[in-house]
């Protein structure tokens, strides 16, 4: 689902929702719409390419320049484009205790990919992340807007076949419209299992889940 | 509540109005706070800690100083009444010490071939506030070292310190938004807006503002080590706002030019034309002697006989009234009023007017930059030459009285006369048919090649004087150079021609000058904040710290 960047316009419930979210802010502090634009862009275009940004400049409208700087600065604005399934794991110290790194580098060989890289049919973009907040389901990864707990070895396998085979995202309009975290928990088929129902994977010497 | 606040820093007491910095309270009682984004010229950022002092606040319920928690910035915090500041307690200077050994852990150190060495803070402070040896024992990160941000800057991402000086410069100042500091943590950088070419008027400020290295100019880039260079107070001519200026020398040539502080005609800034005058100078033709056309004196006339032939000339003129005298906009104030004393009372000119020498540079802007590209016509009329004084005489009644032959000697100061003419052609056309062309100038143009005398005198940066602005403020300019061959200083030779005519000068001095024309060059009234900069006291060291010479 490459968007051309060239022509940039927003759909209809993203532009109401710019216009909603000018009026949260004063009219000398439009500048705060920096950030809820930017991930508004993100969400309509899928990364933040230079063209985004002289489209989210000028729609707020902000000197480019300062959009730039917010862009650069937090890591969820992705500057490069990204595959359908973003898979963030998350690497931080309670995760990489339960095996984190076994994980990712299970991810690794089954895409054949490194993190940082997208599968070549553009399906999978997979990064390491620092802490997610969610240190008790520990390890976990984060696709797109939505948490995977207590992940096992079995479940990866799992969820990365549900997720190829899982209809295109783009057309769903709550995601538009809410940033991340805030919106309503989009299920995807079989999500309630595959989210809760590993428990961790086994690392030598230790019981599944075992503290 | 009064407008004004009482408060001590380090035990003296100063009155300031309130809403001012301590940073700058600090400064009237002759107190440094170092430090390094803070800069009066900019918006207040607060970033680099620097300028931490123990800031004690007076409770007046309590009626007793509240002990601080933690030092406060300096720069960020408004003066109150009956505050207490200690900037030198051992707990201050602990945190300096510990803001510049973070500042350092990344910095590359290569002073030796950094062009800021010796005007950068970075340096001045390690000396005075940290001084220790390096605790990093791991490779520093590196950064891009040789960025192009337009045509006339280079940004070095190792030696800066993330400052944003630039940053607010180009949003707050020229309003341009061009520089802005993307990425994070270590990996930090200045970067050029996407599509910015960063090439308006202004660029050169970020390298004068940048405390450190980072932004060097292309046109000073490993020109010359700053302590070999000569600071002499200047003005920049290159349009009627009279920046005030530092020309930085070496004695036989200007090697860059920087803005002065002047609070009421620049601020802190100049614009880029007025930093490249000194090339446009230094390809002026000149001639070293006086040149004459005439063959009672030959081609090559000493000055005595010059002045004596030029002055006979003039003297002839006195009942005649055949004497036009066309000044010009780049005279000082003092040569003005010499000149006008010569062409009305001397000699009882009808004909008087100033040209226009430049008529080309920069567009006039919001900024600085104004449309007249030449530093004093207001001056020059104040004092006394003033544009058809007599029967409104002007510009256009001489190139018709010329033109119908009626002028007999014509006295030109400086280039430019073509100007008001069609084409070089038509102007020496007009002026064959006067008998007697006398220009006094610093440069050699189109009319020195047909007038019969041409008497060299000093440009700006060889004579002292003073301009005035558009808007009256009056700027004074000193010799930085040495004066071309023989040329003369306008204001003496002026008055020499006074005598010569047989009449005399309207004063004897050029103090006395001063005087008659009662303007105050604000710029005389120099603090220790306009130059020396005292880090280390005792010593005279003349910094352009922070670019604009203040503290
Ligand atoms: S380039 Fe200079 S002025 Fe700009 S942020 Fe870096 S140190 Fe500060
Ligand atoms: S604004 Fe005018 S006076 Fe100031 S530096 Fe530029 S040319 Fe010179
Ligand atoms: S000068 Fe005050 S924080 Fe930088």
């Amino acid at each position: 689902m490459s968007i051309d960047h060239s022509n940039l316009t927003w759909s209809k419930p993203a532009a109401d929702r710019l216009e909603w979210l000018r009026t949260r802010y004063p009219a000398d502090k439009q500048r705060a719409l920096i950030l809820p634009v930017l991930h508004m862009a993100q969400r309509e275009f899928g990364w933040v390419s230079p063209s985004v940004i002289d489209f989210v400049a000028a729609a707020i409208p902000v000197p480019t320049i300062q959009v730039e700087e917010v862009a650069c600065f937090y890591t969820m604005y992705n500057r490069k484009p990204i595959g359908r399934w973003h898979l963030q794991v998350c690497h931080n110290i309670s995760c990489s205790l339960m095996g984190a790194e076994i994980v990712l580098e299970h991810i690794e060989g089954k895409l054949g990919i490194k993190r940082g890289e997208t599968t070549p049919d553009g399906e999978f973009t997979l990064m390491g992340a620092e802490c997610l907040g969610s240190c008790g389901t520990a390890p976990m990864m984060q696709v797109n807007d939505h948490y995977y707990e207590n992940l096992g070895l079995s479940d990866v396998d799992e969820l990365l076949e549900t997720l190829r085979a899982t209809a295109d995202i783009a057309d769903d309009e709550a995601n538009v419209a809410h940033g991340p975290g805030s919106g309503p928990s989009r299920k995807l088929p079989q999500d309630g299992e595959a989210h809760t129902a590993g428990s961790g994977v086994v690392l030598p010497g230790h019981a599944a889940g075992g503290h | 509540m009064s407008d004004q606040v009482t408060l001590t820093i380090d035990g003296k007491e100063v009155t300031v109005p309130r809403g001012t910095k301590v940073i700058e309270a600090a400064k009237q009682v002759g107190v440094e706070i170092p430090h390094f984004c803070y800069h009066p010229g900019l918006p207040v950022d607060g970033n680099c800690r620097m300028c931490i002092a123990d800031v004690r606040t007076w409770n007046a319920r309590a009626e007793k100083h509240f002990p601080a928690r933690r030092p406060a910035v300096t720069c960020w915090t408004d003066a109150e009444e009956n505050m207490q500041v200690f900037t030198d307690t051992d707990e201050v200077k602990k945190s300096r010490a510990t803001v510049m050994e973070f500042l350092l852990i990344n910095h590359p150190i290569d002073c030796p071939i950094c062009d800021k060495a010796g005007e950068c803070m970075l340096q001045d402070h390690y000396m005075q506030h940290d001084g220790k040896r390096s605790e990093l024992r791991e490779e520093k990160i590196h950064k891009p070292r040789l960025k192009p941000f337009g045509e006339r800057i280079v940004y070095n991402g190792e030696r800066c310190i993330l400052c944003s000086r630039c940053t607010r410069f180009t949003a707050h100042v020229s309003k341009t938004h061009d520089l802005g500091i993307v990425n994070r943590g270590d990996r930090a950088v200045v970067e050029l807006a996407q599509g910015s070419t960063f090439d308006n008027a202004y660029t050169d400020n970020v390298s004068d503002i940048c405390p450190v290295g980072a932004l060097t100019k292309t046109d000073f880039r490993f020109k010359k080590r700053v302590w070999f260079l000569k600071h002499t107070d200047s003005v920049c001519g290159g349009c009627s706002r009279n920046c005030n200026t530092v020309v930085d020398h070496d004695r036989a040539e200007i090697v860059r030019i920087m803005p002065r502080r002047r609070d009421e005609v620049n601020g802190h800034f100049m614009c880029n034309e007025g930093r490249d005058i000194y090339k446009s100078l230094a390809a002026t033709v000149r001639t070293s002697a006086p040149i004459s056309r005439v063959d009672e004196l030959g081609a090559g006339p000493s000055w005595d006989d010059a002045l004596a032939w030029a002055g006979g000339k003039l003297g002839e003129q006195k009942k005649g009234g055949k004497l036009a005298v066309i000044g010009s906009p780049w005279m000082s104030n003092e040569e003005a009023l010499v000149l006008g004393h010569l062409a009305g009372k001397v000699c009882k000119s009808a004909w008087m007017d100033i040209k226009n020498d430049v008529i080309e540079g920069y567009p006039a802007d919001d900024l600085l930059h104004t449309d007249d590209h030449n530093p004093n016509r207001a001056g020059v009329i104040a004092a006394g030459v003033v544009p058809g004084k007599k029967d409104g005489k002007d510009l256009a009644a001489i190139q018709e009285a010329i033109a119908a032959g009626e002028v007999e000697v014509l006295l030109v100061w400086g280039t430019g006369l073509a100007n008001h003419y069609d084409s070089v052609e038509a102007m020496h056309e007009a002026v064959a048919k006067v008998p007697v062309v006398i220009q006094l100038t610093d440069a050699m143009d189109a009319l020195s090649e047909v007038a019969q005398l041409v008497l060299p005198v000093r440009n700006w940066a060889e004579r002292d004087g003073t301009w005035t602005n558009f808007e009256g403020h009056t700027s004074r300019f000193r010799k930085a150079l040495r004066p071309h061959g023989q040329a003369r200083d306008g204001f003496e030779l002026l008055s020499a021609m006074c005598t010569a005519a047989g009449g005399k000068p309207p004063v004897k001095t050029f103090k006395d000058a001063r005087k008659k024309l009662k303007q105050d060059p604000d710029s005389d009234v120099r603090e220790v904040a306009d130059g020396e900069f005292a880090f280390y006291k005792g010593q005279s060291l003349y910094r352009h710290h922070s670019g604009t010479t203040e503290v």
